[in-house]
């Protein structure tokens, strides 16, 4: 258990799942990359997983595990289960989680719920998609293409549809108006956090 | 037609062609994340002159699922 900082001292009292929601707790993100996640304990993954041996996607359970395991709770592969359209989550809804990667950089969001995250770089596809990306009004207040992305690709895994969200029929504007949504930079990555209910604060734990 | 599709998605995601067959899943077996399919299926629209509605790229689990709903456009070009 990590117990860095006021973290660590919170961590010392152990919350069990209901202390964890009963304080309003902050969405908790973590943001890794591959090499340092692989070096790590490896968790067992969910019964769902089919993912090939060169998916990044399996170190996000990894990054998972070690963020709740920050909040006091337990990460256990038999928990988890995924949507018909491909979302993981907590079969009781104890916890609330999305993951994702991008040329190595893992990042993984837990909180009390529902939530998407997205992480990505300056692709030369995106230019390609463009169109099936930005809306009129996007363009119009020139959002950039790459924030234009990554926010709705977490909007769309907080509704849990997959690629069911047409990109190019909602503005980013009209997203920030159906949910929060937190945007930030790390590198040569923009990533962005969607979630629902009241605005809460953003922590970040390092691996 | 399988020929053709397999060589799209060998040339746009980087994807070995042995590892390209049928029941491959896009995302765990391929590695084709939301951009990546979003871009294929923009190629395959452009390679075959159909359209692919963001309801039906949604359905798209499997290089088979790519090959069906490619012919069934074909087969019905006005749907």
């Amino acid at each position: 258990m990590y117990t860095g900082g006021l973290y660590g001292l919170m961590n010392r009292f152990s919350w069990n799942t209901q202390d964890y929601f009963a304080h309003d707790r902050p969405l908790y993100i973590c943001f890794a990359d591959k090499s340092l996640v692989a070096k790590q304990h490896q968790v067992s993954l969910p019964v769902h997983y089919r993912g090939s041996a060169r998916d990044e996607s399996r170190y996000a359970y990894t990054v998972l595990a070690n963020l709740l395991r920050y909040v006091g709770l337990v990460y256990r592969a038999q928990d988890i289960i995924v949507s018909p359209a491909g979302k993981p989550y907590h079969a009781q809804n104890d916890y609330y989680f999305s993951y994702a990667h991008s040329f190595g950089q893992i990042v993984c969001v837990i909180g009390d719920r529902p939530l998407g995250v997205d992480i990505e770089r300056s692709r030369p596809e995106l230019m390609a998609i463009r169109s099936k990306v930005l809306t009129k009004q996007d363009v119009a207040q020139k959002t950039p293409l790459l924030s234009a992305w990554v926010v709705k690709e977490a909007y769309s895994k907080l509704l849990g549809v997959g690629l069911g969200l047409s990109f190019s029929r909602i503005s980013v504007e009209a997203i920030y108006q159906k949910c929060h949504c937190v945007m930030g930079y790390t590198s040569d990555y923009r990533w962005a956090v969607c979630y629902s209910g009241r605005s809460l604060p953003l922590r970040f734990v390092k691996l | 037609m399988f020929d053709k599709i397999q060589t799209i998605i060998h040339d746009e995601c980087g994807v070995a062609r042995e590892d390209i067959v049928p029941e491959a899943d896009l995302r765990g077996d391929l590695g084709i994340d939301s951009m990546a399919a979003v871009n294929l299926s923009f190629e395959i629209e452009n390679a075959f002159g159909i359209v692919i509605s963001d309801e039906e790229l949604a359905t798209l689990t499997t290089v088979a699922d790519i090959v069906a709903l490619v012919e069934a456009k074909q087969e019905k070009p006005n749907d």
